[in-house]
């Protein structure tokens, strides 16, 4: 058992490195980005909310008035440019 | 420990300070662990840096069952063997050691190299177990959490390790 013991000894005498110096901005620099990701996927998100929100609106509008959908798009956002 | 409990708590909720402070105390010992197992300075640095972005953002669901440490470490182990996996291979070393090499005391019947070729001829999980407590100087206690293992399997396992590196390293020198 002595062999062993002398080889962890030695392997006890190993060095342990350190982390470069700039590596903790590296780490903020990527926290700041990943903040950001997470915003801009929040932010679209809160758009497509929205946008899906206004069109529910807008087919509820149109089936009170009895109108199709297209005809209503048609009439009130000339969908197929003919003017 | 409740310290570091707080800290990351301040973490889950955006503090670059306490992220600072963390990796202050952590940074050394993740930075080995990972070299020791891949001898890649630069994978280091990205994998490190990984870590870190890990834990920054899963620090919400950090419960404080286990202390921090060992929290950071097993993130830090999961990517190891995630690159391991990547690469297709087991956890081998190289001849990382030259330095060590040159220096080490001529009067010990082995050299790094040897006892190092010795531990890579192991059995996966005595591998892991002996790299964790001898090479990455995690305490056994945290290293059996890590690996999942009640620390009495953990021993047993250590102990197993070393006396299948006695006898790789009594059969290399007589060979």
């Amino acid at each position: 058992m002595k062999t062993i013991e002398q080889s962890i000894e030695l392997l006890s005498q190993i060095e342990t490195k350190r982390p470069p110096a700039e590596l903790y901005d590296k780490i903020r620099r990527r926290v700041f980005y990943f903040e950001r990701r997470f915003l801009i996927q929040w932010l679209i998100i809160i758009i497509l909310g929205l946008f899906m929100t206004i069109v529910i609106i807008k087919v509820v509008d149109s089936n009170q008035t009895d109108q199709l959908l297209e005809t209503y798009f048609s009439t009130n956002y000339n969908l197929y440019g003919y003017e | 420990m409740l310290d570091e409990h707080i800290l990351i708590s301040r973490v889950a909720q955006g503090d670059k300070e306490a992220l600072r402070e963390i990796y202050e105390i952590h940074a050394k010992k993740v930075y080995n662990m990972i070299f020791n197992r891949f001898n890649d300075q630069y994978l280091a640095d990205d994998m490190t840096q990984d870590v870190f972005l890990t834990v920054y953002d899963k620090s919400i669901t950090f419960r404080g069952d286990s202390q921090v440490s060992t929290w950071i470490y097993r993130i830090a182990f999961n990517k190891c063997l995630d690159e391991l996996r990547r690469r297709k291979k087991t956890l081998r070393y190289k001849s990382s050691y030259q330095t060590l090499e040159r220096e080490y005391d001529k009067t010990l019947p082995v050299s790094p190299t040897t006892i190092l070729t010795a531990v890579d001829r192991l059995k996966q999980s005595q591998k892991e177990a002996f790299t964790m407590v001898y090479l990455d100087k995690i305490s056994q206690k945290e290293a059996s959490e890590i690996l999942n293992m009640n620390i009495k399997a953990f021993e047993s396992l250590l102990y197993r390790a070393r006396i299948s590196l006695q006898k790789i390293l009594s059969k290399t020198k007589d060979s």
